[in-house]
């Protein structure tokens, strides 16, 4: 009975053993499929760009895909890249891969939507514009879906337009330094992504709006603003979205380059200088401003407010180097006085003189109680005296140079000949 | 007993051979590539070898997002991987990988790499940014340091070298050619089929010569080539007349004239197929009439050209009417009105129909009408005054009722400059002198 048992114990032993063994061999012989891996995100309904067949269909003849590299891929985005991550795959290669493989579906897709091949010539232009209301909405869903698996697929999305800008060279480089070179450039990918991500989602508003913007549009793109808000501040913080607004601002607003005329701020001063000017909007009311959401420009800050801040904050005579600075007149007169030696005090005497003339010359033509002669009496005095005032800060010789090189044909240009009296 | 001992250890051998297969077949692939294209990284040549300083040592990550994976992978990626570009292409290919992908991954990374070290190089300006960047007025001003400039002058090169040679290696992305217009739409699919063909073939032999053209330094050699350029247009021409035939070739050319594109664009118009191929050849026919303005003319030649053209304008006019009826032909000009569009836009946004920005147009018709007949009625400032308040204040109720209280702020936010330029020429007529009558 005992020995009974322990062959019994035994053989069963040898049967499990033998099972496996065969099991495992079986397994082995089979051949390779396509791993199909657990996606990454939650079960939802695919959007249109998922559902197609995604690139096979678009690749030449030439270029099709042989394995093992055919068992990788899939036309599900979320099996694809899950089965790139399982052979080691770097994840900036994924996102290159997967993101151009997305655009080239998109552009299928829209081509599709776009062909006009198939649609009657012949239509008036409501029924066209039937037809094209219905394209672009479809367009506009197809766009959206892209976005949306994006950033399924990789939290902070790109797509290849985004890619293509920061890829680029020249202007655009350097645009992005201005703006962002204090950033790490992985951070800025993502940050860009996230920037065309909103950007799109603002344009999508704005496209469907046909130029209206209706109450229903507003509560959109407020919860747009503080999702964008929210999202972009998570992953660079605050003081770098400040920084990149008062570096954007700076960028193409009137303080550019006002530090070559005779404006004397340190670094930190000019930096708070655009913080107080910041002050009228946030970046991103300001980025939904500018796409037609005025009316959410709400101005934190009146313009009132914020020049008093900036005298306060500067003193008397910085504020009005400042706000000199800023004015184009002073600008050639304080490029050709320093250009020839002079210094700043004689520029401003020229740029005062000329203020001055321009307002009595305003006065003058305003005053009704002078008749035309009169007009011209006191048009010519001022001339005179201004051109007096011209020779006394710049001199006799700069002076004459000043008007010959053309840069001060304003001059002339000020009081201009009474018009000749119509022949009657 | 000696059989049940000699049994378990025959039992214990077998165990343990089925143990050491188990424990060989569980260990995974490393690489289960084809055997034909079997990669050998650290030895293959791909040719020149384009490796450089900007590439950064390739980190690849294991399942970064932590999802699970359910079986041994065919292959790692650090099998393929390769710092020399030629020699990654070389190593996807190894691996099945189509040259599209190859394509958008060698690219990228050659694009990134180069991008990275040109963000690394400015690094060096970013600390005193505030106390220069004031000095500048446009970015393109920036006085970048030279080191700093050289540095970026020599990686943005070497990246267009590297990207060339890559380009080199991969198979041209070709675009099939589309025809994407719907001046086709009336034939049969198969013709349409045709057509492109004939469309592609000559696109591809236009490429061809433009190619040639680049390449030729012989005068008379380009001046051929240019004539076959401009030879081409009547040669697809030929070829798709031949193949569709003359009646479609003429349903196919009365499409393209201005004409055409101008009727189909007429918004609010209603009109069946015939009565807009009607216009479009009827106008058309007039349009042929049109006379070259004379740039250099005498003030004679510039009368008559004047003349030609208000004459042909008028015919175009009365040949609406002809066509339409008077109403349908005021509809044309309504759709000139920019007012009109934005009319539609707001009953659109709020899914009005049409008919209510119709009748929004006949409401500012009218005003203008009646206010004019006003401003020339009423002679006393004040009684003027008075009437075209009061004219206004109508107009306006008028529009609100037409809009409905939903869809009228937005109306009276993006439709009413018209309104209030009608508004400012009435005021006008106020501060002008008024007019003697002529004593009968």
């Amino acid at each position: 009975m005992r020995n009974a048992i322990v062959v019994g114990i035994v053989l069963l032993v040898t049967g499990i053993n033998a099972w496996m063994t065969w099991d495992l061999w079986r397994d082995n012989q089979r051949p390779p499929t396509p791993r199909a891996l657990p996606a990454t995100g939650e079960e939802t309904p695919k959007p249109a760009i998922r559902a197609h067949k995604i690139f096979r269909p678009q690749r030449q003849h030439t270029s099709e895909a042989r394995p093992p590299w055919l068992n990788l891929e899939s036309d599900d985005y979320h099996e694809y890249a899950a089965n790139l991550r399982a052979i080691g795959c770097p994840e900036n290669t994924i996102r290159d891969i997967i993101v151009a493989d997305i655009g080239k579906t998109f552009a299928e897709q829209q081509r599709i939507l776009n062909d006009r091949s198939t649609t009657p010539f012949w239509l008036t232009a409501d029924q066209r514009e039937e037809l094209d209301l219905e394209r672009q909405r479809k367009l506009r869903e197809l766009a959206l879906a892209k976005w949306e698996l994006l950033r399924e697929l990789f939290v902070h999305p790109v797509d290849e337009e985004v890619m293509k800008v920061l890829r680029g060279e020249g202007m655009a480089q350097a645009s992005l330094w201005v703006v962002a070179g204090f950033l790490e450039r992985d951070q800025l990918v993502q940050l860009f992504g996230l920037v065309g991500y909103y950007a799109h989602q603002i344009k999508m508003l704005e496209q469907a709006s046909l130029g209206i913007l209706i109450a229903e549009d507003y509560d959109n793109a407020r919860a747009l603003r503080d999702r964008m808000e929210k999202e972009i501040t998570a992953l660079v913080g605050t003081s770098s979205v400040e920084e990149m607004y008062l570096r954007g601002l700076l960028s193409e607003g009137e303080e550019a380059g006002i530090l070559q005329y005779g404006v004397n701020l340190s670094g930190t001063e000019f930096r708070n200088l655009m913080k107080i000017k910041a002050a009228a909007a946030d970046v991103y009311t300001r980025l939904f401003a500018e796409a037609g959401f005025e009316d959410m420009m709400a101005e934190q800050v009146s313009e009132q407010q914020i020049e008093t801040a900036l005298a306060q904050y500067l003193g008397t005579e910085k504020y009005e180097d400042y706000t000199r600075a800023k004015d184009d007149r002073f600008q050639d007169i304080y490029a050709f006085a320093t250009g020839k030696g002079l210094s700043k005090k004689e520029a401003v005497a020229v740029f005062n003189a000329r203020d001055r003339a321009e307002t009595e010359l305003e006065r003058i033509e305003a005053d009704k109680s002078l008749n035309a002669e009169e007009q011209v009496l006191l048009q010519a005095a001022i001339k005179t005296r201004l051109e007096s005032d011209i020779r006394r800060h710049f001199g006799n010789n700069i002076a004459r140079e000043y008007r010959e090189d053309g840069v001060g044909e304003w001059v002339d240009e000020l009081i201009k000949a009474p018009e000749p009296a119509e022949e009657k | 007993m000696m059989k049940l001992r000699t049994f378990i250890w025959l039992a214990c051998a077998l165990n343990l051979v089925l143990i050491l297969s188990i424990v060989r077949q569980g260990q995974p692939n490393t690489l289960d590539g084809p055997p034909t294209t079997g990669i050998e990284p650290a030895s293959a040549s791909a040719g020149e070898q384009i490796t450089n300083e900007v590439r950064p040592t390739t980190t690849t990550t294991n399942n970064p997002s932590g999802t699970a994976t359910n079986t041994g992978p065919p292959f790692h990626w650090e099998q393929v991987e390769s710092d020399d570009y030629l020699q990654l292409v070389e190593n996807l290919r190894g691996i099945g990988c189509p040259d599209d992908t190859i394509r958008d991954i060698v690219t990228a990374r050659v694009l990134d790499d180069y991008a990275n070290a040109a963000w690394e190089a400015q690094k060096p300006m970013q600390p005193a940014f505030w106390e220069t960047m004031g000095k500048f007025e446009e970015i393109r001003d920036i006085a970048i340091p030279p080191l700093i400039e050289e540095r970026l002058e020599a990686i943005q090169a070497e990246k267009r070298t590297t990207l060339a040679a890559v380009e080199k290696e991969l198979a041209e992305r070709r675009q099939p050619y589309r025809l994407n217009t719907d001046r086709w739409s009336f034939l049969s699919d198969e013709l349409r089929e045709q057509v492109r063909d004939i469309h592609e073939q000559i696109e591809a032999t236009r490429k061809e010569l433009r190619q040639e053209l680049n390449a030729t330094k012989d005068s008379e050699t380009e001046e051929a080539l240019r004539k076959s350029l401009r030879g081409l247009n009547d040669k697809r021409a030929e070829a798709i007349k031949s193949v569709i035939g003359e009646e479609n070739w003429a349903r196919y050319d009365a499409t393209g004239n201005r004409s055409a594109n101008w009727i189909r664009s007429v918004s609010g118009l209603s009109a069946t197929t015939e009565e807009l191929q009607e216009i479009a050849r009827e106008r058309d026919a007039l349009e042929r009439l049109r006379k070259p303005y004379p740039r250099d003319g005498t003030p004679e030649e510039l009368d008559e050209f004047e003349l030609a053209k208000d004459e042909i304008d008028q015919k175009q006019k009365e040949l609406l009417v002809n066509l339409l009826g008077e109403e349908r032909a005021r509809h044309v000009e309504r759709a000139a009105d920019g007012d009109y569009l934005t009319m539609r836009n707001v009953a659109r946004r709020h899914g009005l129909p049409m008919d209510v920005a119709n009748r929004a147009y006949d409401v500012k018709q009218s005003a203008q009408t009646q206010l004019q007949e006003l401003l020339a009625r009423e002679q006393d400032a004040e009684r003027r005054l008075k009437a075209t308040a009061a004219l206004l204040l109508t107009v306006k109720a008028e529009l609100a009722d037409v809009y409905g209280d939903q869809a009228w702020p937005a109306y009276e936010k993006y439709g009413m400059d018209w309104f209030e330029k009608l508004t400012a020429s009435a005021e006008m007529v106020e501060d002008a002198p008024v007019q003697e009558q002529p004593q009968p």
